[in-house]
């Protein structure tokens, strides 16, 4: 499988500069893509463009070469910076999950998923602990493809290790293609088998 | 070394929580928290999220909300810090960089929030030398803020404590969102705001950057600190380090392994017995498990293990 887009152009409006101009990459399953840039470059615009989110100005988002869905269950998960802010706060964990699929028991485990946590509300959760949550739920989607958009940079680099290492099993396992969007050059080296930089 | 500007004696904070529908019972989130700041500077808190270290930040500054309540001593250049006095010295000596973007005003120009109240142009000076290091536009000034992106928001809500004369700033978490050129660009605002005599607190969860520009790096989990080292120690690497959970944190970083330990930060309320990190740690005995574990000097540093050497 592979995610790619072609000469993909972005703004918001026609009255606003391009944030993104003839853009290219592509992502192959089991490939790990790191993509760093400054702030304001366009790289949490490129990964809801990837996923179907938003649709492009110009060009084009392909999966395996047929242009990606936009309704429905996405094949494209993104993963993103507040889990709080991508969970309903009036949803029990259970039901998050069950949004996207039967809760496995293994799958849980492979994150730290503790089964109590699953009758808690999101505010009775960590940052961390819910960002297990949005993996999961990406996972039992049967995702291809999961953008990570500075998916630990609010936590600690134990909480921060502790996350990346159930993802890289589970990506692993499931031959799934990863897009990393961070700041951290350490992180980006440790985890991407390549790396794109954007240029503002 | 400089005079001490802030001076913290065993520190509780405890939040007045429901339990059931008629009876209240204390949750204490900040316990036995002792710490001491020099003019001249930086001390780093690091350690895990959801830690407590916010709620530090915000019992320095009087701003625990109304079910919170702190305990302890807290001395500023000396004397106590009552409510009274923190509301006089809030902003003036005491300036906070607030962790979330929402503490700006929605309905005023950054320019108007930056310069604050003088309008002897000497502020608006500032201003525009240190958004020119920010790398913040002049139009900036002009814009509200939810024309700011979270970055750009960072780096006002930095400007506006740098430009306070403060003595005391306290940062928390004041770089995520921001690039590393942005985030070392205000590191070394903070650094040079120490150099100037001023003491900063600077909380943060980013290790490198705290090892970076700190000179000292007090260590935080569950609630309290476990460990005072030199950032030096800390870049040193692991055998410098005294506690069981500063050597985890260091192996932790991408560069270093990047390796995690099982298991999760007790939640406060349900903190275990003995030491807080027992469950977690490698080296903890029958002893480790039975009371709470003071803070005790070693090597030039702190540590809260009595195994540590």
């Amino acid at each position: 499988m592979r995610l790619e887009c072609r000469d993909l152009s972005f703004r918001y409006s026609d009255k606003q500069p391009f944030i993104l101009e003839h853009f290219s990459m592509s992502v192959s399953e089991g490939e790990r893509v790191g993509l760093m840039a400054p702030s304001g470059s366009g790289k949490s615009t490129l990964a809801k463009l990837l996923a179907g989110i938003l649709r492009p100005a110009s060009g084009e988002v392909l999966l395996d070469g047929r242009p990606i869905q936009s309704g429905g269950v996405r094949p494209v998960q993104l993963i993103f910076q507040h889990p709080e802010l991508a969970i309903n706060p009036r949803w029990r964990m259970r039901r998050v999950l069950e949004e996207a699929g039967e809760p496995e028991p293994e799958l849980l485990a492979g994150l730290g998923i503790e089964g109590q946590w699953l009758g808690r509300y999101p505010r009775e959760l960590s940052g961390g602990e819910l960002q297990r949550f949005c993996i999961a739920r990406a996972l039992l989607s049967n995702a291809r493809f999961i953008i990570a958009d500075e998916m630990t940079t609010m936590f600690d680099v134990i909480t921060q290790a502790q996350i990346w290492a159930a993802m890289l099993d589970a990506a692993q396992k499931r031959s799934l293609g990863l897009i990393v969007v961070s700041h951290n050059r350490r992180l980006i080296d440790r985890l991407c088998t390549s790396v794109i930089e954007l240029k503002k | 070394m400089g005079d001490v500007i802030l001076q913290i004696n065993d520190l509780t904070v405890e939040f007045n929580m429901y339990d059931g529908r008629f009876s209240r019972a204390p949750l204490r989130v900040i316990d036995a928290l002792s710490m001491t700041v020099r003019a001249g500077e930086v001390l780093a808190v690091a350690g895990s999220s959801g830690s407590g270290k916010s709620l530090l930040a915000h019992a320095i500054l009087g701003l625990l909300p109304g079910n919170a309540s702190a305990g302890g001593e807290m001395l500023f250049k000396g004397e106590p810090l009552t409510p009274e006095r923190i509301r006089k010295l809030r902003g003036s000596e005491i300036a906070l960089v607030p962790q979330s973007v929402s503490y700006l005003d929605p309905l005023m120009r950054v320019g108007a929030q930056v310069a604050g109240a003088d309008r002897s142009g000497g502020a608006k000076l500032a201003m525009k030398s240190i958004f020119e290091r920010f790398a913040l536009s002049e139009e900036t000034e002009r814009l509200y803020p939810f024309q700011l992106s979270g970055g750009m928001a960072r780096r006002v809500l930095v400007s506006t404590a740098a430009i306070s004369g403060a003595e005391l700033i306290i940062a928390d978490e004041p770089t995520p969102g921001m690039t590393l050129e942005q985030a070392v660009e205000a590191l070394r605002v903070f650094r040079e705001l120490a150099d100037e005599g001023r003491a900063v607190v600077l909380i943060t969860h980013d290790v490198d950057l705290a090892c970076a520009f700190a000179d000292r790096i007090a260590v935080f989990y569950a609630g309290t600190t476990v460990e005072t080292a030199s950032a030096e120690e800390f870049r040193a690497g692991e055998s410098a380090l005294r506690h069981p959970y500063s050597r985890a944190l260091w192996r932790a970083l991408p560069q270093n392994g990047f390796e995690p330990i099982p298991g999760r930060q007790p939640y406060a309320g349900s903190l275990p017995d003995g030491c807080l990190f027992a469950p977690r740690c490698p080296m903890a005995t029958d002893e480790c498990r039975s009371g709470r574990i003071p803070m005790r000097e070693l090597r030039g540093g702190e540590v809260r293990c009595i195994h540590a050497t």
